[in-house]
């Protein structure tokens, strides 16, 4: 493998220990702007997401799954077997060389294993672990299981979502999977700042859903200070209109508009033909368009709903009002701001051939994200071994007739 | 944990929750507001519904742990100040239009020139250039514009976004982020960055795998409601289900790895006499996805909603974590102040606020560390911190204050 040059986070080894998505992606954003991510695999537990669909060709895979590969890129695959102690030996002189240890297993595990943070001090006095379970470190409901998907709904997201005159619906997805990690990310950076500044590591306990609700917080504010609990809004915004989803041209195709000042309106009315019904005095005002926001809507919709949405989008924004097409993942794939801004690197993945990645977390004037597909299994164990562990053809041959990479 | 940089703070809605974030990781953050206040201290709601500037639980939530300071930036005075204050900044982060900064003369190019290390995160729709760089994006745009608000919903009416600006969070946490990565190269090479956050971009992750079923597959994944897409055979299985007093999440899983939760859950219900013939047939370890339909889904789903529909969330939950079964509730604010767990962390502290006059709860910072944490301190009141900021930092003297302040300047 080819030396690389070096990017602004080169200088960090990470031991990745996470698996599924919510620790993968605090790994993924730091191995985006080079950081070393020395991800543990195992052949017989492999990551979750390796043996989720979609699979390339429609083949399942642990080298084949779109899921993974999408937010697992920038990193070297190392497979261990650690039930093996010849396995754990590796693991030890990894961490070594390491200056962080990221992990988002129930608490307990990396105990089990011998390489809690206690143990992975005496190793290297002054390692960064970052522990990042769904429920924190501590408390009594610390080993409670499950996903993303069900936690976003106990941070409050699933109360604030849904049409006022319908039942919640949950928000697509997990959202803490993807908004702990760039927090968790950021707490890793910060103590290695701190461990420059005093030679002092630190177990960073992030607790998904604590991320998830302190970034809720003023709608937790809005219960401590006034008792609310709920809030459904559909696509309504309490301090403009109109604001929502208005149906487009063709199947399922939709645009959103919000229309946030008198002067918004003036140019909104303008680029939909200056129809009569736009010059009643009862739209005139921000207040008047609110109170007749249901009637206000139909009448948007009957002009969207002979156009395409990308023509809606393009002539509000032409006129600086703010809309744009309800996107699916086909335009997403198209997007040109995405496509101006490289954000889907797609390099040539060893088993599924050129395959889009999740870009970093933002672009820098002074440095290019990397361009390294997910990996295959094991794909970097010789690597790790002879290059970052500095092992000699003979030790590996050691290691490996031991099993130690099974 | 970072106690030694200093972020000036010039953004909106869309940005402030970055500096809050850097706030808590211990860095002094200071709000540099227009005088007379941010106008996003006119978002509500307010404390007891009563509108002032001071007393928006929004701004109170994101500028909490953030000194504040006022400063003219349309005025020559202001600017030359503002420089002034960046030659002895590590960070500015703005949300403001791209182009707004280099036109009062205060973009990075610019900035550059005073403090060649310094870090400056913009946050915008849609980043600093690019076709769609010039155009408007309020937080329904950036989330439909993403990919994001496509996918949630119900089958039968437009998509829905959440009834609170989530890209706001979203690209504002990825801009701590990108802030914290560009610190760290200053560090190793003194070069700073301009860090360039999309609210748009940052939204994508969320849209999990719906991008590669499209590359994958061809199938472009559709919001259905609180049922479950993006799962394997097409098969939708449910994922929110109504409880007595409101709903919880579970939904089924399959394969080994989920044998024990869904073991753990059948094993309850049939204490409670819930579960019927089919669902008792039903081969949990061995259960693949990819080989039922969704009428082998539905059969299964009937009875377990019959079960939830008999308890309370809370009762399900507390069960949930005995049982190691995943099933959580959908919690409203009010149940997480009450939450056992949380408030054995710690979780909700006490900030007293001088305006309004009142203590309210705060989440606390979103990681403990086991070295230095820092404390969440009240958001700032408008020009709190001037005579603090521009009297130790700039050597102003107080005559100086009162003309600057005078003249609108500060």
């Amino acid at each position: 493998m080819a030396k690389k040059k070096d990017n602004i986070l080169s200088g960090i080894v990470v031991v990745d220990f996470s698996w599924v998505v919510s620790g993968p992606v605090v790994t993924k954003f730091l191995g985006d702007y080079g950081a070393k991510i020395v991800k543990i695999e195992s052949q017989t537990r492999p990551d979750l997401c390796r043996t989720n669909a979609p699979y390339v060709g429609g083949k399942s895979g642990l080298n084949r799954s779109g899921y993974f590969a999408f937010h697992n890129n920038n990193k070297l695959s190392l497979s261990l077997n650690m039930k093996n102690p010849k396995g754990r030996e590796i693991v030890q002189r990894l961490v070594k060389k390491a200056d962080v240890v990221v992990e988002n297993y129930t608490p307990g595990t990396m105990d089990r294993w011998g390489l809690g943070y206690e143990a992975l001090k005496k190793i290297k006095p002054d390692i960064i672990m970052l522990s990042m379970s769904m429920l924190g470190q501590t408390g009594p409901h610390a080993n409670h299981l499950g996903y993303g998907h069900e936690l976003q709904g106990y941070c409050g997201f699933t109360r604030i979502t849904g049409w006022p005159d319908r039942e919640v619906v949950q928000p697509f997805g997990a959202l803490t999977d993807y908004l702990s990690p760039a927090m968790g990310a950021a707490a890793v950076l910060a103590a290695l700042e701190e461990r420059d500044r005093t030679g002092e590591g630190a177990h960073l306990d992030v607790s998904q859903a604590e991320a998830g609700i302190y970034a809720l917080a003023p709608v937790m504010l809005d219960y401590f200070a006034n008792g609310r609990t709920d809030m459904q809004r559909g696509n309504a915004d309490d301090a403009c209109a109109p604001h929502g989803a208005y149906c487009c041209q063709g199947d399922d195709r939709w645009s959103v508009i919000a229309v946030t000042s008198d002067a918004e309106w003036k140019a909104f009315c303008k680029t939909i033909g200056s129809p009569a019904w736009a010059k009643d005095s009862k739209f005139k005002t921000v207040l008047g368009r609110k109170e007749n926001e249901a009637e206000l809507d139909r009448l948007v919709e009957a002009w969207t709903v002979n156009q395409p949405a990308e023509q809606v989008m393009d002539s509000l924004q032409k006129a600086g009002v703010a809309a744009s097409v309800v996107k699916n993942a086909r335009d997403m794939i198209d997007d040109p701001q995405l496509a101006y801004r490289k954000y889907f690197k797609t390099p040539e993945h060893p088993e599924m051939g050129p395959f889009p990645n999740l870009g970093p977390c933002c672009l820098l004037s002074d440095a290019d994200a990397e361009e390294s597909p997910a990996p295959n299994l094991g794909q970097h164990t010789d690597y790790v071994c002879h290059e970052i562990l500095g092992m000699s053809d003979e030790e590996f041959l050691e290691f490996f007739s031991a099993g130690a990479f099974e | 944990m970072l106690n030694k940089y200093r972020v000036l703070d010039l953004t909106d809605e869309k940005g402030m929750f970055c500096g809050k974030i850097l706030a808590d990781l211990g860095a002094e953050v200071i709000k540099v507001e227009r005088p007379g206040g941010d106008l996003a201290r006119n978002i509500g709601p307010f404390y007891h519904d009563e509108p002032d500037r001071e007393m928006s639980l929004f701004w109170l939530a994101y500028n909490s742990s953030k000194k504040g300071i006022t400063l003219n930036l349309e005025t020559k005075d202001g600017i030359e100040l503002f420089k002034q204050l960046v030659v002895q900044s590590d960070v500015v982060i703005e949300s403001f239009d791209p182009g707004y900064m280099d036109k009062l003369g205060i973009g990075y190019a610019q900035l550059k020139k005073l403090n060649g290390a310094l870090v400056m995160t913009s946050i915008t729709p849609f980043g600093q250039k690019g076709p769609y760089a010039k155009y408007k994006g309020t937080d329904i745009v950036c989330t439909a514009a993403s990919g994001y608000m496509y996918l949630t919903g119900d089958a039968d009416r437009a998509p829905v976004r959440m009834s609170f600006p989530f890209s706001y969070i979203q690209g504002s946490a990825h801009a701590a982020l990108g802030t914290m990565i560009a610190l760290f190269g200053v560090r190793t090479n003194t070069k700073g960055q301009h860090v360039d956050v999309s609210l748009q971009e940052s939204m994508v992750p969320q849209t999990v795998n719906s991008i590669p079923y499209w590359k994958l597959s061809q199938s472009i994944l559709k919001r259905a409601g609180q049922l479950r897409v993006g799962v394997g055979a097409g098969l939708k299985p449910r994922q929110t289900y109504r409880c007595k007093d409101g709903w919880v999440h579970s939904t089924i899983r399959g394969g080994p790895s989920h044998e024990k939760t869904n073991v753990a859950l059948a094993d309850w219900m049939r204490e409670e006499n819930c579960a019927d013939e089919f669902f008792n047939s039903v081969k949990w370890g061995t259960l693949d996805m990819m080989k039922i339909d969704q009428d082998f889904v539905e059969k299964t789903e009937k009875p377990i909603a019959k079960f939830f529909e008999r308890h309370t969330k809370e009762e399900l939950y507390i069960g949930g974590v005995q049982r190691h079964i995943d099933l959580f509730p959908a919690s409203t604010a009010e149940d997480l102040s009450k939450n056992v767990h949380l408030n054995a962390r710690n979780f909700w502290v006490d900030i007293q606020h001088k305006k309004p006059d009142a203590t309210m709860k705060y989440p606390a910072s979103f990681v403990k560390s086991s070295s230095a944490n820092s404390r969440v301190r009240p958001a700032p009141r408008i020009g709190e911190h001037n005579e603090q900021i521009y009297t130790s930092l700039l050597e102003l003297t107080h005559e100086e204050l009162e003309t600057l302040s005078g003249g609108g300047v500060i």
